[in-house]
């Protein structure tokens, strides 16, 4: 019983973590059509850059988690403005190859200026050790369960309450009315694109200390952020929430009950959604051209 | 208020607007007729700035809008309600009518505007937390007009408003655009109906083949039945 309760929470962890990655990945997908293959380069960037300012003001998590989501927020919108822009109402597969080589780009940045070694950041003072009630749970993960679980509902509120919220769900279904009605598409679709970024580089910090940082940290979780957007269904934020919890209980009991196929029940899972439901469970993007 | 002067415009490589050349007066109602594929739609995706003009000269109020994005159009003064309508179906009507109110390009006349749409449309204020796909054909166009006069316009381009509509949806919205007018915005009407736009327009623009044949006031098309026939595919008087 307490193992299956240990495990769930492990489930938790990765889950909730994952759908940052994802949620980024399913707006930048669902707004411009664009599947974004930087977007784990970015994750790791985030991790990176909340090392240095952890270690910069002597060991602020806080501080670490919103310079990590301000600056890959900020280096999210340059790339846009810089090159996505470029290739607007080109081939999808423009898209592909474009961020597909930044994406090495990137990485062999951070390789230049941190190397390739894994690095570690480590888990502030203040959420070391464990709780102890009934089960036995490190404080660090309860702490990345909330905080992401935070985040996600702050970004729900800024996607349902806001005025930015509203444009960006309406330009995800048809971005011609949208600057038809006055409103600048292209502003939208460089702050759509750095809210995902931030989102991926705050989640690059909060899972550091749980796996270290290595330039190649995000191609695995990238994966799967992928197929939470499949599962889920493109561009739905609900559907990318609840496509991430469960993909990362199922991925969690894999390990447990057979290590070496855990990445292959996720594939299942998404299989058989998109046998069931190709469109993937939530679809919200309907009506969309093309 | 709007004038057009040898407007050419291309999809690709075929050359669909060849040298349109109208005006629309302020307060007025006037319409652009003709048959199927001719460029009325175009015409009024130029204006918007959807499609570019290639050579020729668009003036709204003396100023020109050749090579201005749509949204920069749309502030000026200019709504394009589409053909099919573009609502955001999983929004709900209250919130596809506040993405037109986002960016008001008169926030007095949007205001005014608000205060308006549900006298003009009564279905849609009970429909105001249903999805905007869940509407039916009239209640969506009734939507889209609804929320371009969100945004305060001074003209409105309306593409084929009463398409595929039953009649007394059509009725509904012809007194919608009659009323729209009366309350102070211009109207550019594209249509396939003839007898409807006959009923609303004061004067008529007849397009063929990506030109402008002629403007006719409604007398002048109901006198001329080959003009009607060769032009609008309609013989009979209406």
């Amino acid at each position: 019983m307490e193992a299956i309760a240990v495990q769930a929470l492990q489930g938790l962890t990765f889950g909730t973590t994952l759908f940052l990655v994802a949620a980024g990945l399913s707006i930048i997908w669902g707004l411009m059509n664009i599947l974004n293959f930087t977007h784990g380069t970015l994750y790791a960037l985030g991790a990176y850059l909340g090392l240095v300012v952890f270690g910069l003001t002597g060991g602020n998590f806080w501080a670490a988690l919103l310079a990590a989501f301000v600056s890959v927020a900020g280096v999210g919108a340059a790339l846009e403005i810089v090159a996505l822009r470029r290739l607007f109402g080109r081939d999808p597969l423009y898209y592909f190859l474009l961020t597909f080589g930044l994406t090495f780009v990137l990485t062999e940045i951070l390789r230049l200026i941190w190397g390739d070694d894994f690095l570690g950041l480590p888990v502030p003072a203040a959420l070391e050790g464990s709780l102890h009630v009934g089960i036995i749970f490190p404080l660090y993960r309860l702490f990345v369960i909330g905080v992401s679980g935070a985040v996600a509902l702050g970004v729900w509120l800024l996607l349902t309450r806001t005025n930015f919220g509203l444009l960006l769900r309406a330009g995800t279904q048809n971005p011609e009315m949208v600057s038809v009605l006055g409103t600048n598409i292209q502003t939208i679709y460089t702050l759509g694109f750095a809210l995902g970024s931030g989102l991926a580089g705050l989640a690059g910090v909060l899972v550091a200390p749980l796996t270290g940082l290595s330039p190649q940290m995000g191609v695995d979780l990238l994966l799967q952020a992928f197929i939470v957007v499949i599962i889920g269904g493109l561009g739905s934020f609900r559907g990318a929430a609840v496509a991430s919890l469960l993909v990362g209980e199922i991925y969690a009991f894999g390990i447990r009950i057979a290590p070496s196929f855990s990445m292959l029940l996720i594939y299942a899972a998404m299989i058989l959604v998109l046998l069931i439901k190709p469109s993937g469970l939530f679809v919200e993007g309907a009506g969309r051209e093309a | 208020m709007l004038v057009l002067a040898d407007v050419h415009a291309y999809y690709g490589e075929s050359h669909v607007l060849q040298g349109i050349s109208l005006a629309v007066e302020q307060g007025q109602i006037v319409s652009l007729l003709g048959r199927n594929g001719v460029g009325k739609t175009t015409t009024l995706r130029t204006i918007m700035g959807l499609v570019p003009a290639r050579t020729g000269q668009i003036l709204y109020k003396g100023q020109s809008l050749v090579g201005l994005p749509p949204h920069r159009i749309a502030r000026l003064g200019i709504q394009l309600v589409p053909e099919h309508r573009g609502i955001f179906p999983a929004l709900t009507v209250r919130e596809n009518l506040q993405v037109g109110a986002a960016h008001p390009s008169d926030p007095q006349r949007a205001r005014h505007n608000a205060a308006r749409v549900f006298a003009y449309f009564p279905v849609l204020r009970e429909r105001l937390h249903q999805k905007g796909g869940s509407l039916s054909g009239g209640e969506q166009q009734q939507l889209t007009i609804a929320r371009a006069l969100m945004a305060g316009p001074e003209l409105l381009l309306l593409d084929e408003p009463c398409e595929g509509l039953a009649p007394l949806v059509v009725r509904t919205l012809l007194q919608a655009i009659r009323d729209i007018r009366a309350d102070g915005t211009t109207v550019l009407l594209v249509e396939q109906n003839v007898r409807a736009a006959l009923q609303v327009a004061d004067s008529h623009y007849v397009m063929d083949k990506g030109r402008i044949i002629g403007k006719f006031s409604a007398e002048a098309l109901q006198a001329d039945e080959e003009l009607r026939t060769r032009f609008l595919g309609v013989s009979a008087r209406l």
